[in-house]
């Protein structure tokens, strides 16, 4: 068992707790709301509260099968067990992706380039490290990571994920998208490593996708809601948000919402970045597609603001901006 | 019954259950599935027995009325209903700012010996630790260990990427790692 899953064990049961007086003063709340449909209107269903064996076994079984998956994943290699725990866009993104498989050896590291993908909205890659000598624990999450599209313009990194076992550390990095198809050069270090010895080169198709530039908005009496740039892809959807709340107390910002298309809903959330204005609020789903022509309608359901003295303030919407993509 | 019958059963109950939480009893067995993971967060952000328990009733008499705004895509009804919670324990920390105590199981004038008792310690150690990271990473961190979230769900919570939270995570946990060595 590596540290961070020692680490991770032991968080899990620092947490484990029960209430003494047990739960029931609370199923009893929540058991008389359940009863009283007649209260509520529209209510259905008039059956009461089964607390049943049959839950209880559901229970049980999620419980088995949690210690089957734990029990599974060292006998899967990293890339499965990765991608196995990943959903959405980011699963499409694995799933399509360039395999490359480029290995290098420097010092005491192997890094190997396993898979790139690129669509309108991101560029994916997945690095795994690997301790080839020496001892000692993997660098982990400290792998610095320079990406230059054809054009040769830096292509910022933001978010990632990784998973680790005993023997290597694999990172799943997202970048800004690219100007277009060609040859992208990656440069790679470890911290502390000096310079970025690792160096790949691959190509990649066009971006696939639709961006456009939307530019309207919405107004209700808590605030208004722009809509911006939208970027449509089959991993995921993007879209930029200029919000101007009545209430301006908070220091950062979450919008919540989803975009509807040709009768899907996609949800959506976004809070704005650290070294972004407060009201500029990016928004992203967590799935893509590939039919994006026609109606869209961007229903922004609440932002949340929160800081430090203000709290939490929630203005509601519903804000509606309805576009069209040709 | 057979193991692997009774999984697909359970999957596809609490999935079914997921969809129709309009419906009583499939927001009764919602609640009995949920109600041990929202206390636990609610513990674990700093909440005293009694208030954790009375936010519980709280996160699940909203749920209840808010049942039709529920959407089972995405983030799923983990992360619907712990956005819930989480709005309720903000809630209840600012208007009760000066009263809420930071309580991790028994203060040390309840009678515990942590010196004689190492797995409390632990316990006591992981807590300081976690709350000492940024506000952020100490939320998903609650989310994931006290809750049991996955990255998606958490992200509806905290209005991330699942990538996102999955890196906050890993950040949180190498924090953790050097904190606590």
């Amino acid at each position: 068992m590596t540290d961070m899953a020692r680490l991770e064990e032991r968080l899990a049961g620092a947490f484990v707790v029960a209430p003494d007086a047990g739960f029931d003063a609370v199923d009893r709340r929540i058991a008389a709301l359940v009863a009283s449909p007649a209260a509520r209107p529209g209510w259905r269903s008039r059956r009461s509260l089964p607390f049943s064996r049959r839950v209880r076994l559901v229970l049980a079984v999620g419980v088995a099968l949690l210690a089957m998956a734990g029990a599974a994943v060292g006998a899967m290699n990293i890339v499965d067990h990765f991608t196995s725990s990943m959903g959405g866009g980011t699963r499409i993104a694995l799933d399509r992706g360039v395999v490359l498989d480029q290995r290098q050896v420097q010092g005491d590291y192997a890094v190997t380039l396993v898979r790139v993908y690129s669509d309108i909205s991101q560029v994916i890659l997945l690095v795994i490290v690997e301790r080839v000598a020496g001892s000692g624990p993997i660098p982990g999450e400290l792998l610095r990571v320079e990406l230059r599209d054809p054009s040769g313009a830096l292509l910022r990194p933001g978010v990632g994920s990784g998973d680790a076992n005993e023997r290597q550390y694999l990172e799943l990095i997202a970048f800004t998208p690219a100007s277009g198809a060609g040859e992208f050069t990656l440069r790679l270090g470890l911290e502390g490593n000096g310079p970025l010895p690792w160096t790949f080169r691959f190509s990649l198709p066009v971006p696939v996708g639709t961006v456009m530039t939307v530019d309207r908005s919405a107004t209700n009496e808590n605030g208004t809601v722009r809509l911006g740039e939208v970027r449509l892809s089959p991993t995921e959807i993007r879209a930029t948000l200029h919000i101007e709340p009545i209430d301006r107390r908070a220091t950062w910002w979450v919008a919540y919402g989803y975009f509807e298309h040709d009768g899907q809903r996609f949800d959506v959330a976004g809070r704005n970045p650290d070294d972004a204005a407060p009201f500029d609020v990016p928004i992203h789903g967590y799935e893509g597609t590939e039919s994006a022509s026609g109606s869209w309608t961007l229903v922004v359901n609440e932002l949340v603001g929160e800081g430090t003295d203000a709290g939490q303030i929630r203005p509601q919407g519903p804000w509606r901006i309805p576009f069209s993509v040709p | 019954m057979d193991l692997a019958t009774a999984l697909e059963e359970g999957d596809r109950e609490r999935a079914c259950d997921d969809d129709r939480i309009e419906d009583a009893a499939a927001f009764g067995r919602a609640y009995e599935r949920h109600k041990l993971p929202v206390y636990r967060y609610l513990r674990a952000r700093g909440l005293i027995e009694d208030d954790a328990l009375d936010l519980t009733a709280v996160t699940f008499e909203r749920a209840f009325d808010r049942r039709r705004q529920f959407r089972p895509r995405d983030g799923g009804l983990g992360g619907w209903l712990f956005r819930i919670a989480r709005n309720a324990a903000i809630d209840q920390h600012r208007r009760r700012r000066t009263e809420v105590q930071a309580t991790r199981g028994a203060a040390p004038d309840e009678g515990i010996d942590l010196a004689a008792d190492p797995a409390e310690r632990d316990r006591r150690e992981l807590h300081d630790a976690v709350d000492a990271l940024p506000a952020d990473q100490r939320d998903a961190v609650w989310l994931r260990y006290a809750a049991g979230l996955t990255g998606r769900e958490i992200g509806q919570v905290l209005g991330k990427s699942e990538a996102a939270v999955q890196k906050q995570l890993q950040r949180a946990l190498v924090t953790l790692r050097e904190a606590l060595e």
